[in-house]
C-alpha cells in the first residue's frame, strides 16, 4: 500500500508571506512613485531581496520538515474548489530560483529602467506577477495553479508591450492572443481532469470518476497544450521569440528564466499526476493479486503503458522544440531575439527531462532530476545573458551582433559575466550545463535501455531522439560561439569602431544582478554533487510514485568522469565546424564566398507562425461573412412579414370588405344602421339625464357578473 | 408551502421606494437637490430594509404577507425564501448604485425618470418576493410598463422606435406568459404556488399538457431573458436608454425573465419532473446558440453599449445552460451568475455612461487614449471586462468553473466547449476596448523615433464623484465576490443552500 507516500503536512505561514511580500512591495512602489525614483527603486529591490530570504527559509523547512501549507481561503466553493498553497520540495525549489531571478532583475533594473518611460508601471507589475509567479509554484491542485497562471499571463502582458512602440504592440498583442488561448485549453484540459480523477488535486482519486477513458487523452493533450503555450513548447512558441526581445531586458530576463519555467512545471506536475496513477492502482493491483482479481492488475499495466506513451509523445514534442529552437536561434541578428529562440531550444531540453520521466514511470527519477536541474541552470544562465544583453544596449545602445564587436576591452566584466553563462550554455565542463545535460543524457539512454529490454517498437524512435539530442547540443555551441565571437571578440568595422570606443562599462547596480547570477551557474557547475544531494535529490525523492532506489541513484550520480565528459566531443565539433563555416570570412579577414550561413533565411510559409495568423484572419472573415450573410436572410424574414400581413389585409379590403357590402349584406347594414338613428335620437337625451347612474349601474352589474361568473367557472 | 411566519417587511421593502414619488410631490420644484436626494435615500432605505432580512433567511425562516386573496387559490401573497431573497438582495443593491449614479448622469426630467425607477423598484422587488406564480406575472407586467419610461427618456427618434419594439415585445411576452398561467392552473390542479420540489406532476396531467406549459413559460419569460431568436428588443433598447438605467436594464430586468424561467424550473416543474420530460435539452440547445451567435454577433458591433448588450443577451443564457444541466454545480453556477453577471454589466455600462458624460464618445473606434482622460474608469472598466472573460479571481471564473463542473457532473463535457468558445469570444470582443483605452491615442503612430508625446494620467479629477462611486463598488466588488463568495449575504451562502436543498 502507498501509506509510506503519505505525508503529515504542517501549517506555516512562509509561503503566504512569500505572496504578500512582492505584493506589499508593488504597492510600495506604487506609492513612492514617479516623484521618489530612488525610494521606489529600493523598496523593488528590497521586497524581491525579502521575498528570497523568505523563500530560502521555506527551502530549508520543506527539505528538513516535509511540506507546508497555508489555506489562503479564497474562493471556497463547496468541500471540493477552494484555493490554497502547499509547498513540497519541488514547488520549494521552483520558488527559490524564481525569488532569486528576481531579485537580481530587480538590482539590474535600479539602473537599466533610467532610459525607459513609465518606470512606476513597470515596477509595480514586475512586482505584481513575481507574486503571480510564487503562486503557481506554491499551490496544491490545478484549481488554484490555474488562478496564479492565468494572473502571472495577464499581468506580464504589461511587461511586453512596455515600450509602446510599434513592435512591441504587434509582439503583445500576439501575447495575448495565445495567453487567452492557452488559457482555455488549460481550463479546458483541468476540467477534463476533473472528470478523469475526480479532483482537482495534483494527486488523481481513483474510481470516483465521472469520465471515461478517451477523456484522459484529451485531458492529458489540452493540459500539455495549455501549459506548453508559456513554455514555448513548438509549434505554440511563436509569441515568444517577439515577446522576449520586446521587452524591457530586465524583464526579458524573468520572462525567459522564470515564467516560460511556469509552463514546464505544470507539464512536470501533468506528468506526476497522471504518473500516480499506476501507483495507486499497483497498490491496488497488489491486493488484488491476493483477491485473485485480475482485472485490476490489468487496468494497472494499462496505466503504466499509458503514461509510457504520454512520455514518448513528450519526448518528441520535445525534440522538435530544441531543433527547431536552435535552428532558428542559429540565424538571428538581434541578441535578444537569439537568446528568445536559444529559451525556446532549452525548453525543448527541459520537456525532454520530463518525457523521459513519463517513458520511465516509477524508474524516471534521472529525468526529472535532469530536468529539475536545467531549470535552474536555463534561469541562472539566460538570466544572466539577458542582463548582459541588456547592459550591451544600455552601454552602446545598439542589439545587432553584427554591428557590435571588440566589446570586451570596453565592458571586461560583462564579457566575463557573458562568457561563464555561455560556458554553462555549452555544456563545457565546469559549466552548469555540463552537469544537467549529463544527466539528461543518461535519463535518455535509460529510456533506449528500457524499451530495448521490453522489445518495444519505440526503441529506434528513442535512439533517434537521442542523436537529435546530440545534434541540437552542438547547433547551440555554433549559435552561442557566434554571437560571443560577433558582440565581444570581432574587431568592429571601422565605421563602427569610433562610436564603439565611447562605450563604458554598465553601472554597478547592473553588474551585480549578472554576477550574482553567473556566480550561480559557476557554483551549479563545480559543485553538483552538493545540488543533487540536497536539493534534487530530495525533491525528486518526496515526489509519489518515483522509486526510491532510482533517486538513490540520481542524488549519487558521479559527474566529473571521463565517459561523461568524453561526450561533449562530438557536439563540440559539430558546433564549432559549424560556426566557423558561417564566421570563417571575418574571423580570417577575407571576403566570402559561397552561402551566408548566419543569414539564410526560411520562406514564411514554412513557419507556423504564419498559418496561425492565416487561421485568424480566416476564421475572423467567416464571422464577419456570417454576419454580413445573415442581414438580407434577417432583411428577407422582415420584408416576409410584411408582404404576409399585407397580403392579409388586401384580401379583406378586396375579398371579404366587398363580400359583405354586396346586396343582402349592405341592407341588413343599412336597417341597423337606420335602427341606431332612430333609438339614438330617442334615447340620447335621458342617457344624457342619468349617464352617472347608468355608469356606475353597468359597472356593479360587469363586476358583480365577473365574480359570478369566475366563481362558478372555478 | 413550508413553514413560514407572517410578516410586513417584505411589503414595507415593497413600499419603501414609493416614498419617492411622495418626495417629488411634497418638496417644491426649488428644492429639486433635496428631492433628488431624498429619491436616493429611498433606494439606500429599501435595500437597508431587505439586507435587514438576511440574518433570518439564513436561518431558514421564511415570511410570508396576503395581500389580497382573489378567489380561492389565486391570491396575491408575498413571500421571502432564499432564491427570492438572494435576487431582491442584488436587484436592491444594483438599484441604489444606479439611483446615485443618476443624480448626476440625468440631466432632464428628473422626476419623471426617478419615480419611474422607482416603481420599477418596487414591482420588481415584488418579482422577487411573490410566492406564486400569479402575483409575479402580475409584478413582472407592472414592471413591464414601468419600464418603459426609462427606456424612452431621451426622447430621440431612435429611443422612441427603440421603446416601442420593447413593448411589442414585452406585450406579445406578457400574452404568451398569460397563457402560460392559464394552461399551468388548468393542468396543474389550480396550484400556482412555489413548491421546493415542483408542484406539477404526471398525475395531474399528461406529458404533452406540461411540456406546453413549460414551454410557453419559457417563450413568455425567454423574451425579457433574451434567448435567442426572442432578443431582439434587447440590441436596441440598451444603447438608447440613459446609463444607468440601460445597467439595471441588463442587471435586473433581463435577469427578471431568467429569474422567472429559475421559478419554473426548480419550484413549479421541479428537476425530477424536468428531467422526466427532457425538457432541458431545448433548454440547453437554445442557450448554447444563444451564448455563441451573441458573442459573435457582439463582435461586430463598434457602438459600446450595443456591443455590451449583445454580450448580456450571451451572458444571460449561461443562467438557462446552468439550469438546463439539472446538475448540482451547474444549477449552483447558473444561478450565482445572476448577481455575477448584474455586477459586472452593471460596471461595464456605468462605465460606459461615465465616457459618454466625459468624453461625448459612443463608438469603440473613436476610444483611443480615453484611458488616459478617465483611468479609475476604464481600470474598472478592465476588471469587469477580464471577469467577463472568466479571468480568475473574479466572479466571472466562478461562473465559468461552476458551470463547467456541472457538466461534468451532468455527463455532458460538450458544454465546456460551448464555455470556452464564449470566452475566447469574449475575449476577443472585450480586450480590443481595454487595448484601445490604454494603449492608443491621437498620434502615437508618428513617435517610433523621435520624441513620444504621452498624454498625461491624472488621477483623481475625472467625473462627478457620484458617477465614479457606483463604478468603483462594483468593480470592487467583481473581485472581492470572486474572492470570498461564502461570505453571509454573498452568492455562494445563498445559493448553495438553495442548490444543496435541490439536489441533495
Amino acid at each position: 500500500m502507498h501509506e509510506e507516500k503519505v505525508t503529515i503536512l504542517a501549517y506555516s505561514i512562509l509561503p503566504a508571506l512569500a505572496l504578500a511580500l512582492p505584493l506589499l512591495g508593488g504597492l510600495g512602489t506604487l506609492a513612492a512613485g514617479e516623484r521618489r525614483p530612488r525610494l521606489r527603486n529600493w523598496t523593488a529591490v528590497v521586497s524581491t531581496g525579502a521575498t528570497l530570504v523568505v523563500v530560502l527559509a521555506m527551502l530549508s523547512r520543506v527539505l528538513g520538515r516535509g511540506p507546508v501549507y497555508f489555506d489562503l481561503g479564497f474562493m471556497r466553493l463547496g468541500e471540493r474548489f477552494s484555493c490554497g498553497l502547499e509547498v513540497d520540495s519541488v514547488s520549494a525549489f521552483f520558488a527559490f530560483f524564481a525569488s532569486l531571478l528576481w531579485f537580481a532583475a530587480a538590482l539590474h533594473a535600479f539602473r537599466y529602467m533610467d532610459h525607459e518611460h513609465k518606470r512606476t508601471r513597470f515596477f509595480l507589475f514586475m512586482l505584481l506577477t513575481q507574486a503571480a509567479t510564487l503562486g503557481v509554484f506554491t499551490v496544491r491542485d490545478f484549481f488554484s495553479l490555474y488562478l496564479f497562471f492565468e494572473a502571472m499571463g495577464l499581468l506580464a502582458y504589461l511587461l511586453v508591450i512596455h515600450s509602446e512602440t510599434r513592435k512591441a504592440r504587434d509582439a503583445a498583442a500576439k501575447y495575448i492572443s495565445l495567453t487567452v488561448i492557452g488559457g482555455l485549453l488549460l481550463v479546458g484540459g483541468i476540467f477534463l481532469y476533473l472528470g478523469y480523477a475526480g479532483t482537482v488535486s495534483f494527486r488523481p482519486l481513483t474510481g470516483s470518476a465521472w469520465l471515461g477513458g478517451p477523456f484522459k487523452v484529451v485531458a492529458v493533450v489540452l493540459l500539455i497544450a495549455g501549459f506548453g503555450v508559456k513554455a514555448g513548447m513548438v509549434p505554440l512558441h511563436v509569441w515568444l521569440p517577439d515577446a522576449h526581445p520586446a521587452a524591457p531586458s530586465p524583464a526579458s530576463a524573468l520572462l525567459s528564466g522564470v515564467m516560460i519555467k511556469a509552463g514546464a512545471y505544470g507539464i512536470l506536475r501533468t506528468v506526476l499526476s497522471f504518473l500516480q496513477a499506476p501507483v495507486s492502482h499497483t497498490a491496488a493491483g497488489h491486493a488484488a493479486v491476493t483477491h485473485g482479481n485480475e482485472a485490476m492488475v490489468h487496468a494497472a499495466g494499462g496505466l503504466a503503458a499509458d503514461v509510457r506513451m504520454l512520455g514518448f509523445a513528450v519526448i518528441w514534442i520535445a525534440v522538435a522544440t530544441m531543433f527547431t529552437g536552435m535552428l532558428l536561434a542559429l540565424v538571428q541578428t538581434d541578441i535578444k531575439r537569439t537568446l528568445a529562440y536559444s529559451s525556446v531550444s532549452q525548453m525543448g531540453y527541459i520537456l525532454f527531462g520530463i518525457g523521459c520521466l513519463g517513458f520511465l514511470g516509477g524508474e524516471g527519477a534521472m529525468g526529472m532530476g535532469g530536468s529539475l536541474y536545467h531549470i535552474i541552470n536555463h534561469a541562472l544562465f539566460k538570466g544572466c545573458f539577458f542582463l548582459a544583453a541588456g547592459s550591451v544596449l544600455y552601454c552602446a545602445h545598439e542589439l545587432d551582433m553584427f554591428k557590435l564587436g571588440g566589446l570586451w576591452k570596453r565592458m571586461p566584466l560583462t564579457t566575463f559575466f557573458w562568457c561563464i553563462s555561455a560556458l554553462g550554455i555549452m555544456g563545457i565542463p565546469l559549466g552548469n550545463g555540463f552537469v544537467s545535460k549529463t544527466l539528461l543524457h543518461h535519463a535518455i539512454l535509460e529510456s533506449h535501455h528500457l524499451a530495448e529490454g521490453a522489445h518495444l517498437a519505440t526503441a529506434g524512435w528513442v535512439k533517434a531522439a537521442e542523436v537529435m539530442f546530440i545534434i541540437t547540443s552542438g547547433g547551440t555551441i555554433a549559435y552561442i560561439t557566434k554571437m560571443t565571437y560577433y558582440t565581444f571578440f570581432r574587431r568592429p568595422s571601422p565605421e563602427r569602431a569610433h562610436h564603439l570606443m565611447e562605450v563604458r562599462e554598465a553601472p554597478t547596480w547592473m553588474l551585480l544582478g549578472a554576477g550574482i547570477l553567473a556566480g550561480g551557474v559557476l557554483f551549479n557547475g563545480l559543485f553538483p554533487g552538493i545540488l543533487l544531494r540536497r536539493l534534487i535529490g530530495p525533491a525528486t525523492g518526496t515526489v509519489p510514485g518515483l522509486e526510491v532506489h532510482y533517486v538513490e541513484h540520481l542524488a549519487r550520480t558521479p559527474i566529473f568522469l571521463w565517459s561523461n565528459v568524453k561526450e561533449i566531443f562530438v557536439p563540440l565539433a559539430i558546433g564549432l565546424s559549424l560556426f566557423f563555416l558561417g564566421a570563417w570570412p571575418d574571423i580570417l579577414g577575407r571576403r566570402r564566398v559561397g552561402p551566408d550561413v548566419f543569414r539564410f533565411r526560411l520562406p514564411r510559409w514554412l513557419g507556423v507562425d504564419f498559418w496561425y495568423l492565416r487561421g485568424a484572419r480566416s476564421s475572423l472573415a467567416v464571422l464577419w461573412w456570417g454576419k454580413r450573410a445573415y442581414a438580407p436572410l434577417k432583411e428577407g424574414l422582415v420584408t416576409a412579414c410584411k408582404k404576409g400581413a399585407r397580403a392579409v389585409v388586401t384580401t379583406v379590403r378586396e375579398v371579404v370588405y366587398p363580400s359583405l357590402t354586396s346586396r343582402p349584406a349592405s341592407f341588413i347594414r343599412e336597417a341597423a344602421v337606420r335602427a341606431y338613428r332612430e333609438a339614438s335620437a330617442e334615447l340620447m337625451p335621458r342617457i344624457r339625464e342619468y349617464q352617472g347612474d347608468i355608469a356606475v349601474g353597468a359597472l356593479v352589474i360587469a363586476v358583480s357578473l365577473t365574480l359570478f361568473l369566475i366563481m362558478r367557472l372555478l | 408551502m413550508p413553514e413560514s411566519k407572517f410578516s410586513v417587511v417584505p411589503l414595507i421593502a415593497i413600499l419603501l421606494p414609493w416614498t419617492t414619488l411622495v418626495a417629488i410631490l411634497v418638496f417644491p420644484k426649488r428644492a429639486q437637490r433635496l428631492r433628488l436626494w431624498l429619491c436616493s435615500l429611498g433606494s439606500l432605505a429599501t435595500f437597508g430594509v431587505v439586507l435587514s432580512m438576511l440574518p433570518s433567511v439564513l436561518d431558514g425562516n421564511r415570511y410570508t404577507i396576503n395581500l389580497a386573496s382573489v378567489v380561492e387559490n389565486l391570491e396575491i401573497r408575498l413571500y421571502v425564501d432564499t432564491l427570492g431573497y438572494y435576487f431582491a438582495l442584488i436587484l436592491s443593491f444594483l438599484w441604489m448604485l444606479a439611483t446615485i449614479y443618476s443624480i448626476s448622469y440625468i440631466d432632464h426630467k428628473h422626476n419623471r425618470f426617478f419615480a419611474f425607477m422607482a416603481l420599477c423598484e418596487s414591482f420588481i422587488l415584488g418579482c422577487a418576493f411573490s410566492a406564486n406564480m400569479f402575483t409575479y406575472f402580475i409584478f413582472y407586467e407592472m414592471m413591464t410598463f414601468g419600464s418603459y419610461p426609462l427606456i424612452i427618456h431621451e426622447e430621440t427618434t431612435v429611443a422612441r422606435r427603440a421603446g416601442y419594439k420593447y413593448l411589442v415585445y414585452a406585450i406579445a411576452a406578457g400574452t404568451v406568459l398569460f397563457f402560460a398561467i392559464v394552461a399551468h392552473y388548468f393542468w396543474g390542479d389550480g396550484q400556482l404556488g412555489f413548491g421546493k420540489y415542483g408542484v406539477l406532476s404526471l398525475e395531474t396531467a399528461s406529458r404533452a399538457a406540461l411540456m406546453t406549459v413549460f414551454f410557453t413559460y419559457l417563450a413568455g419569460f425567454g423574451v425579457k431573458a433574451a434567448i435567442m431568436p426572442l432578443h431582439g428588443w434587447v440590441p436596441d433598447a440598451h444603447p438608447a436608454a440613459p446609463s444607468p438605467a440601460s445597467a439595471l436594464l441588463s442587471g435586473v430586468i433581463l435577469k427578471a425573465g431568467a429569474f422567472g424561467i429559475i421559478r419554473v424550473c426548480f419550484n413549479v416543474f421541479g428537476v425530477d419532473l424536468m428531467r422526466e420530460l427532457k425538457v432541458n435539452v431545448v433548454m440547453a440547445i437554445a442557450a448554447c446558440i444563444t451564448i455563441v451567435v451573441a458573442s459573435v454577433f457582439a463582435l461586430t458591433q463598434d457602438n459600446l453599449k450595443r456591443r455590451l448588450a449583445y454580450s448580456s443577451i450571451g451572458q444571460v443564457s449561461y443562467i438557462i445552460l446552468g439550469l438546463a444541466m439539472l446538475a448540482h454545480d451547474g444549477a449552483l453556477g447558473g444561478v450565482m451568475h445572476l448577481t455575477h453577471h448584474a455586477l459586472m454589466k452593471g460596471c461595464l455600462f456605468l462605465c460606459a455612461g461615465v465616457i459618454l458624460v466625459k468624453t461625448g464618445k459612443k463608438n469603440i473606434s473613436e476610444m483611443a487614449g480615453v484611458g488616459y482622460q478617465l483611468p479609475i474608469t476604464m481600470i474598472c472598466f478592465s476588471v469587469c471586462a477580464l471577469a467577463m472573460m472568466g479571468t480568475p479571481p473574479s466572479v466571472g471564473f466562478i461562473t465559468k468553473w461552476l458551470l463547467g463542473s456541472g457538466s461534468l457532473e451532468a455527463g455532458l463535457p460538450v458544454y465546456i466547449v460551448i464555455l470556452l468558445v464564449s470566452a475566447l469570444l469574449n475575449a476577443a470582443y472585450f480586450l480590443p476596448i481595454v487595448y484601445t483605452a490604454f494603449f492608443r491615442w491621437e498620434g502615437d503612430e508618428l513617435d517610433e523615433h523621435g520624441e513620444r508625446h504621452h498624454p498625461k494620467l491624472v488621477f483623481g479629477k475625472e467625473a462627478d464623484h457620484k458617477l465614479v462611486i457606483p463604478v468603483v463598488v462594483l468593480a470592487a466588488l467583481v473581485i472581492i465576490v470572486g474572492i470570498w463568495s461564502n461570505v453571509p449575504g454573498f452568492p455562494y451562502s445563498l445559493v448553495s443552500k438553495v442548490a444543496k436543498a435541490i439536489f441533495p
